[in-house]
């Protein structure tokens, strides 16, 4: 499997996040499909060249977020609904996002003035 | 695991080790900053089985190890200067080490070497310093050995090689299960190897964590606000560490991202800004909060 | 088995592989050569019998020397900190690393004593040959496997002690040389200036009463490779191997033992982080830089003392011990940089060296008197009796006294001397020869022979394994010569002790080799007995064949001499005319055909060529001697 990931070392974000960002990425673009298989803990780590321990915590993450799974004998897929999965998470940001929103202009905000004051602080 | 309980060794009456205590769990890569001098070397021989401690216990698996051919089977030193045997190839090493170590492949260690294109019939005499640096590691590889001690192995390999290794240990450490403990005086060789990482200093472990688990929880924030603060008011926030210059606050502290910031915003600061933080300066901030001047 | 590693030691061996071959090469080479030189120096006076010290000259000082070498070479891991890490993260067990190399080391130090042994076989059988007898060369294999090895366990036990290759040696110097060697260098020392005598009476003072140090026989309680080397430098005209015995070698063995087992725990507890200092406090440096000083002094003192002159004198004493003392702390690499104290030190060495000497080089005197006697044995003179290693003790108190008498009172005589020895109770012994009269000789030389001990070893004594037989200068194995052998048995069950008085004529030796000695027992025999007559038929065929019958041009090469066998009624007169017509004595004995009548006196001629080792004997009756000598005259 040709598959790999740039991992970048000097970042703060914790190599297994950077997996599992990455994966998530790739399916939500449409680079990994569901069902389509991808490395095993063991195939990633030695392509990456990193501890198997930390490929492994991100395919338990992916896994408890039903991006991915694992048969034992086959190998590891992008689950069917991973978009779909994705597109739940994505939802339930946009949701709280709204919520959010919604506070700030109770608040006395408007929405010109909330998007102003967002762009500037990060 | 390999545990360090109270090891004290000296050496014509100075203590280099005094009172170390440190866990190492089983299929980690542990990496162990320490100055020149400070004890990282001495620390592996011990472990090795090379010296005999003054004080303390050193078991891998809860066994003794000192003196002990069953269980120094399972564990390979790399120390810092490299000895073969005079005039031997790496072939020769091999059939030395499969002679004593009975997990030893040749096999492997020839594939290895066919890998990073080191020859096995010529002379290790012959080689260039880093490649007798190499063939050392994949010597130490092909043993399988349950633990690995590598003194300053990787400082000063040169990317490409450095990561061909990488995979080979990854790969070691997937099909053998096998601790890695590796040591440098430089924070910034281990970062992309070690997942746990700890530092030796005036003979202690003083202080050692996850790499991820650093990278995730420590945060350096920029703070200006109307009135002067002192220490105390960030009393309910985890402080590695608080300046305070002219009217800007600057804070590194332990915890969530999304709970500290919301603890900040109820401080309601004119000023707030989250500023990068190397780990070499999470460490340096550690060691400070725990009242040591950090030399490297 | 947790002792015995052989994967390791092949590995240690192979490292170290042409270290090993040189050295074991060389010291063969060298061996082989110093024991060819000796062979040939020996050759050059007669027939080879061979002996221990032929074969043991160069072994003496080797043994000191390639033990050593090859604890550093097996175990030189010990001394860089590279190659400690790595042989002792290996997983053996530190005591098995000891003793592997230790039983490596025996078995490199066996093949190489077997090497050894067969090529000396090689070179006393065909190359240089000489009498040989195979028990000789298994001691000689035993006798230096086991020195050797005591050696090298004593070297294994100082790298134990140091961290650093030349304080290792130090060491070893120190355990070698200080502790047991002082007690026999005090014994040389003290002998030398001892003398010990009886109280003689004034007309009995030109008897001769013998410095005790030319006879110092060396306790039993040694071992081995002190007292041969001490010996050898002494450079006395004693053997250095005639002092061994079977319990020095079973000693030397049992110590050896103890050094490894004190090895392995000593190994056990070194701190191998201290790989490379010499001893720290400069105190104790000093200290043992002094104890190496003082014995290598009184050892040199002795080679200059006892090799007869004074190759060396004081002052370049003094300069080689200087010397040393400096060049110790270049090679140790440890300086003392306090001048003063330094020198305080070799000031102590030289007081402790000079003490030493003045104290034991005193001249003391010790008079014994006959109440501390413990034995007295007849020593080998002229054709009576045997070389023997241990003079027979004499039995008959009465005769014992009357020996002591005949040193302390009797008047000396000029015709004959007799040589005692006297074994003191205190342990010394006192040699003794005393000139007589003829009748005194005679008187008293039947006296011992018929002693209880005398007669009891003439006809129950040597009857051990002989090898080889020696007639006049002649040498030959027993088994060459087995009707001759024959013979010579029958002769020696026939003997009594009065056939060492007179009634002999001639003499014929035995040799046999036990306890690590050669030792000779002599049997008379008469000109008219079955042997005499085999021997003249014997050697006349011989000397025929291979003598007489060569043309030679003239007689520069030549010598002649003769013996009487036994003596007619008139002894030829002139017979030194033949030994200046050597050529013509050749002609005349050719031409004829010569036929002995063993009831009539005989003569023998001996032809000796220049540069044989061999003489060629001719028996002839004496008239035929007296016929020639007419005819020579003319």
């Amino acid at each position: 499997m040709n598959y790999t990931i740039l991992i970048d070392y000097q970042n703060r974000t914790p190599i297994y996040l950077q997996i599992v960002t990455k994966i998530e990425e790739h399916v939500a673009l449409g680079v990994l499909k569901p069902n389509e298989q991808i490395p095993s803990i063991r195939e990633l780590a030695i392509t990456l060249g990193i501890n198997p321990n930390t490929v492994k915590k991100a395919y338990e993450i992916l896994e408890q977020k039903k991006v991915i799974h694992t048969i034992s004998t086959k190998g590891t897929f992008i689950s069917n609904n991973a978009s779909q999965v994705l597109e739940d998470a994505i939802e339930k940001e946009l949701l709280s996002l709204k919520e959010h929103i919604s506070n700030l202009q109770k608040l006395g905000l408007s929405k010109e003035e909330i998007r102003r004051r967002i762009e500037k602080s990060k | 695991m390999i545990k360090l309980q109270n090891v004290s060794k000296n050496f014509a009456k100075t203590f280099i080790l005094k009172d170390l205590n440190g866990t190492i769990k089983d299929e980690c890569i542990y990496g162990l900053i320490g100055a020149n001098g400070a004890g990282k070397s001495t620390l592996l021989r011990l472990i090795s089985s090379i010296y005999s401690l003054d004080e303390g216990s050193i078991t891998l698996d809860k066994e003794d190890v000192y003196d002990n051919p069953s269980l120094k089977q399972k564990i390979v030193f790399v120390p810092d200067e490299l000895y073969f045997y005079p005039n031997y190839t790496l072939k020769d090493m091999a059939n030395f080490r499969k002679a004593l170590y009975p997990s030893f492949s040749t096999t492997d260690l020839e594939s290895m070497a066919k890998i990073l294109k080191l020859p096995l019939d010529r002379s290790l005499e012959t080689f260039s310093k880093g490649e007798r640096r190499q063939s050392a590691i994949i010597l130490a590889l092909a043993t399988h050995a349950k633990y690995y001690l590598f003194d300053e192995t990787f400082d000063g390999i040169d990317p490409v090689v450095r990561k061909t290794i990488k995979k080979m240990m990854a790969r070691e450490m997937c099909d053998y299960h096998s601790t890695m403990l590796i040591t440098s005086h430089n924070l910034r060789e281990l970062e992309d190897i070690c997942d746990y990482l700890g530092v030796l200093y005036e003979g202690k472990i003083l202080f050692e964590s996850e790499i991820d688990e650093l990278k995730a929880t420590r945060y350096k924030v920029q703070l200006s606000f109307n009135e002067p603060k002192t220490k105390k008011d960030f009393a309910n926030l985890d402080i590695v560490s608080y300046e305070h210059k002219g009217k800007i606050d600057t804070l590194v502290l332990r915890g969530q991202e999304k709970d500290i910031t919301k603890t900040l915003e109820k401080m309601h600061p004119v000023l707030m800004e989250y500023v990068p933080l190397t780990l070499e300066e999470i460490f340096i901030y550690e060691m400070e909060d725990l009242g040591y001047v950090f030399m490297e | 088995m947790y002792l015995w590693n052989k994967n390791y030691f092949i590995q240690n061996i192979k490292k170290a592989r042409a270290s090993l071959l040189l050295t074991f090469g060389f010291a063969l080479l060298l061996n082989f050569l110093v024991v060819q030189m000796n062979l040939l120096e020996t050759l050059s006076l007669g027939p080879i019998l061979v002996n221990l010290d032929i074969l043991s000259s160069f072994q003496i000082i080797a043994q000191f020397i390639v033990p050593v070498l090859l604890s550093l070479i097996l175990f030189s891991f010990v001394y860089k900190k590279e190659t400690i890490d790595f042989t002792l993260s290996l997983p053996l067990k530190k005591r098995t690393i000891f003793v592997t190399n230790t039983i490596g080391g025996l078995i490199l130090i066996v093949i190489y004593q077997l090497l050894n042994t067969f090529l000396v076989w090689l070179l006393t059988t065909f190359f240089i040959p000489g009498i040989t007898v195979g028990s000789m060369f298994f001691d000689y294999f035993l006798i230096f496997t086991i020195s050797y090895f005591f050696v090298f366990t004593i070297s294994n036990l100082a790298l134990c002690l140091t961290g650093n290759k030349i304080t290792t040696v130090i060491v070893i110097l120190l355990l070698l040389l200080f502790m047991p060697f002082m007690k026999d260098i005090t014994s040389c020392y003290e002998n030398r200036h001892l003398t010990l005598t009886f109280p003689v009476e004034e007309q009995a003072k030109d008897h001769f009463i013998g410095n005790p140090y030319s006879d110092f026989i060396w306790g039993k309680d040694t071992a081995i490779p002190y007292n041969t080397l001490v010996t050898e430098l002494t450079n006395n005209n004693q053997s250095s191997m005639s002092t061994l015995n079977y319990y020095q070698v079973i000693k030397t063995f049992v110590l050896s033992i103890v050094y490894i087992v004190l090895g392995v725990f000593l190994f056990n507890h070194k701190k191998f982080e201290n790989y490379q200092t010499s001893f720290q406090n400069r105190h104790v440096h000093l200290l043992i830089k002094c104890l190496t000083v003082i014995p290598i002094g009184l050892l040199l003192g002795i080679t200059m003392n006892f090799s007869g002159g004074h190759i060396l004198e004081w002052y370049f004493l003094l300069a080689l011990i200087t010397i040393y003392y400096v060049l110790y702390d270049y090679i140790t690499k440890k300086k003392v940089k306090n001048f003063a104290l330094s020198s305080i030190y070799f000031a102590g060495c030289l007081l402790v060296i000079l003490g030493y000497n003045l104290f034991f080089k005193t001249p003391r005197t010790i008079e014994y008197d006959y109440s501390q006697v413990k034995s007295i044995g007849m020593e080998w003179v002229s054709n009576y009796y045997r070389d023997a290693k241990d003079p027979i003790e004499i039995e008959s108190e009465s005769l014992k006294k009357k020996i002591y008498d005949l040193v302390t009172k009797e008047p000396v005589g000029k015709e004959q001397g007799l040589s005692f020895v006297f074994t003191m109770n205190d342990g010394r012994i006192v040699h003794t020869v005393i000139s007589l009269s003829s009748e005194k000789f005679q008187e008293i030389v039947r006296e011992i022979i018929l002693d209880k001990s005398h007669v009891d070893y003439i006809t129950n004594g040597f009857n051990g394994n002989h090898y080889a037989i020696s007639y006049s200068s002649d040498l030959w194995t027993k088994d060459s010569r087995k009707d001759i052998y024959d013979l010579i048995l029958k002769e020696k069950n026939n003997l009594v002790p009065s056939d060492y008085l007179n009634g002999k004529d001639d003499f014929i030796t035995l040799y046999s080799y036990h306890d690590l000695q050669i030792e000779s027992f002599l049997v008379p025999f008469k000109a008219n007995s079955l042997l005499m007559k085999a021997l003249v038929n014997y050697y006349n065929n011989e000397t025929k064949m291979e003598f007489l019958t060569k043309k030679y041009e003239n007689d520069s090469n030549l010598t002649l001499q003769y013996d009487t066998i036994n003596k007619g009624s008139n002894e030829p007169k002139n017979i030194f005319i033949l030994e200046s017509h050597t050529l013509e004595v050749i002609d005349f004995l050719n031409k004829q055909d010569i036929k002995i009548d063993m009831s009539k006196p005989i003569i023998r001629l001996n032809f000796k060529v220049t540069g044989e080792a061999k003489d060629y004997f001719f028996f002839l009756n004496e008239e035929k001697v007296v016929e020639l000598i007419q005819k020579l005259s003319k």
